[in-house]
């Protein structure tokens, strides 16, 4: 394994141990004012510094993580399962049904992919009491992952159909498997590792998702934090306050890319032959 | 190459269609409508605007009318710039997001074959995947803000508002174009080790072509068709404005138009909006689709 995949590792795990940590040390903090001490700069107390009402960077930046990395996993995991049905199904019917759903994909992915999503937002209704955080949860994945399974689709139709050729599957049937049997038993677990790979390599991507809706206002809504929430509100600041949007921003962007990092990581193994020697 | 170019023709016209239909059912039946947020407004008020944008019809009787218009290039009126028609809105909007699009669309295309090459023919290959990666995740949320207050605040050396002349044009396009064209680099790369593992390239060396020939002459043509089915949703993208370089920047492009009438409801610009950006994506998934034909004649069998 390269250093930078295992440190990237590293960063991950202390990314996800720390937003577990600081709402199991500290769950009233999240909601703490202090107008007194507003707006501080990074210090031993406060770590990031403190926003405009004087809640504590740090500690908001990682009660963000949670709801952050939550959706971005929780997404890209549906995004993941649709995907599968759609495209495995229609690599398994074949002949028109495949023609007919991959023409329809086409239609579906003629949009861009922050367009789709957008109006699945809307769709779903934006507007969502803070309160009801887990509903807005709810909405987002959906949102995130109906605008963009269709990749995974295409990813799983391509795999069924190359598995589908390949000489066990027709073993399997003179044994008199069934169509389930040899769906669930033989093909799902030989595509799984590309499929979740992929997955792995798009959870950056819905991370962004997630961060771009609650920026633009149509996301997570505060007092709620989310990494989009807290540069949203570090933006409207930037020219006197920078800590505000840098600090969110850049652990964000530094799990972007350790996230890039690892999945690129798996990628490249998989590439290789089976059984081929790890180190590089 | 008739019938190739007839079937994507009709499949393009299909998937407008579609996209046409399903984006106006979609807002018509969302819950909430545009009056909502102003509570101030009597009923009386309320239900003759709703007359007036012909939101009380019956659906199917809204769509009958919609489709109508559209084949005149009519999408209606725009309820948040006051009766002002969703053509002439967008007509505003679209010269800023096409000239910056258009810049970062060259800036992204030639620095990422630039770089795609140079990490294909670099020793260092460590490096360069760890700066194409680098590159790639580095999200326009952190990058904005980023760069903005470094050369904007702190240096002061750059502008952050575009009405300083083309400097003002450096830093969004940097923004923009810096994901794709690494994205770029990376198809590049690949596609260029697959294409140089395949027998033909032993083949021409055995008859004694040289590395440069077959690199330059060969292999480069073989590998650009990744690269150009990925100039169809890139063009696409970068045409339809990134809804974030334009709020960051303050840019009064499509982006920010997108957003303000998504946010507010305003169903006839997000409907008039989608149906540009599909149509930009699908257009340019066409041409390069051709262009993609013309250049591989292993296509044709498809």
């Amino acid at each position: 394994m390269r250093k930078t995949t295992f440190f990237s590792l590293i960063y991950l795990s202390f990314v996800v141990l720390i937003s577990i940590g600081v709402s199991f040390l500290q769950p009233e903090a999240e909601w703490k004012t202090d107008v007194a001490n507003a707006l501080q700069g990074p210090s031993m107390e406060h770590w990031f510094g403190t926003d405009s009402l004087g809640r504590d960077l740090f500690l908001r930046t990682f009660y963000g993580a949670r709801i952050s990395l939550l959706l971005g996993c929780l997404s890209s995991l549906c995004a993941l399962l649709i995907g599968l049905c759609y495209g495995s199904f229609a690599a398994w019917k074949g002949s028109w049904y495949d023609q007919i759903m991959m023409r329809s994909l086409e239609i579906f992915q003629s949009l861009p992919q922050m367009i789709t999503i957008g109006l699945l937002v809307l769709f779903l209704g934006a507007k969502v009491k803070s309160s009801e955080g887990i509903l807005m949860i709810f909405k987002l994945t959906m949102a995130i992952s109906f605008g963009s399974w269709m990749l995974f689709a295409k990813l799983s139709r391509n795999l069924t159909l190359r598995e589908k050729a390949l000489p066990y599957v027709e073993a399997a049937r003179a044994m008199g498997a069934s169509s389930r049997r040899i769906f669930f038993r033989h093909i799902l677990p030989n595509i799984s590792t590309s499929l979740l790979v992929m997955m792995g390599m798009q959870i950056p991507n819905f991370l962004l998702f997630e961060s771009i809706l609650s920026f633009i206002g149509l996301g997570i809504q505060p007092p709620q934090s989310s990494w989009g929430i807290l540069l949203q509100e570090g933006w409207k600041t930037l020219s006197v306050y920078p800590h505000l949007i840098l600090f969110p921003a850049a652990i964000l962007f530094l799990t972007v890319f350790s996230l890039n990092f690892v999945f690129d990581h798996f990628r490249l193994q998989l590439q290789k032959p089976f059984g081929s020697e790890v180190n590089q | 190459m008739g019938r190739y170019l007839a079937r994507r023709l009709l499949l393009s016209m299909i998937s407008l269609l579609g996209l046409a239909v399903l984006c106006f059912l979609l807002l018509r039946l969302f819950p909430g409508g545009p009056f909502d947020e102003d509570q101030a407004l009597p009923a009386a008020v309320v239900e003759n605007l709703k007359t007036h944008y012909g939101l009380n019809l019956s659906l199917f009787d809204q769509l009958a009318r919609f489709l109508s218009h559209l084949v005149k290039f009519d999408f209606g009126q725009s309820i948040l710039y006051g009766g002002e028609s969703v053509v002439s809105v967008i007509a505003k909007g679209m010269p800023q997001t096409f000239f910056i699009g258009s810049i970062s669309l060259v800036v992204s295309v030639s620095f990422g074959f630039f770089l795609g090459l140079i990490s294909f023919f670099s020793s260092t290959s460590r490096l360069s995947h760890f700066i194409q990666i680098l590159f790639l995740s580095a999200p326009t949320l952190f990058l904005g803000p980023f760069l903005i207050y470094l050369f904007g605040f702190h240096w002061n050396l750059l502008p952050i508002t575009l009405n300083h002349g083309w400097v003002s044009y450096i830093l969004p396009v940097i923004v923009l174009s810096l994901r794709p064209s690494a994205n770029m680099a990376r198809l590049i790369m690949n596609a260029m080790t697959e294409t140089l593992a395949e027998p033909w390239v032993r083949t021409a060396k055995a008859y004694g072509f040289s590395q440069q020939t077959i690199i330059l002459k060969y292999a480069l043509r073989a590998s650009l068709i990744p690269f150009l089915s990925y100039m169809g949703p890139l063009v696409a993208g970068v045409l339809s404005g990134s809804l974030l370089v334009e709020m960051i920047f303050n840019i009064q492009g499509l982006g920010t138009l997108f957003v303000e009438s998504l946010l507010n409801r305003d169903y006839s610009l997000v409907v008039g909006l989608t149906l540009l950006f599909g149509f930009v994506l699908i257009t340019a998934n066409f041409i390069f689709d051709l262009i993609m034909y013309k250049m591989d004649s292993r296509l044709e069998k498809l």
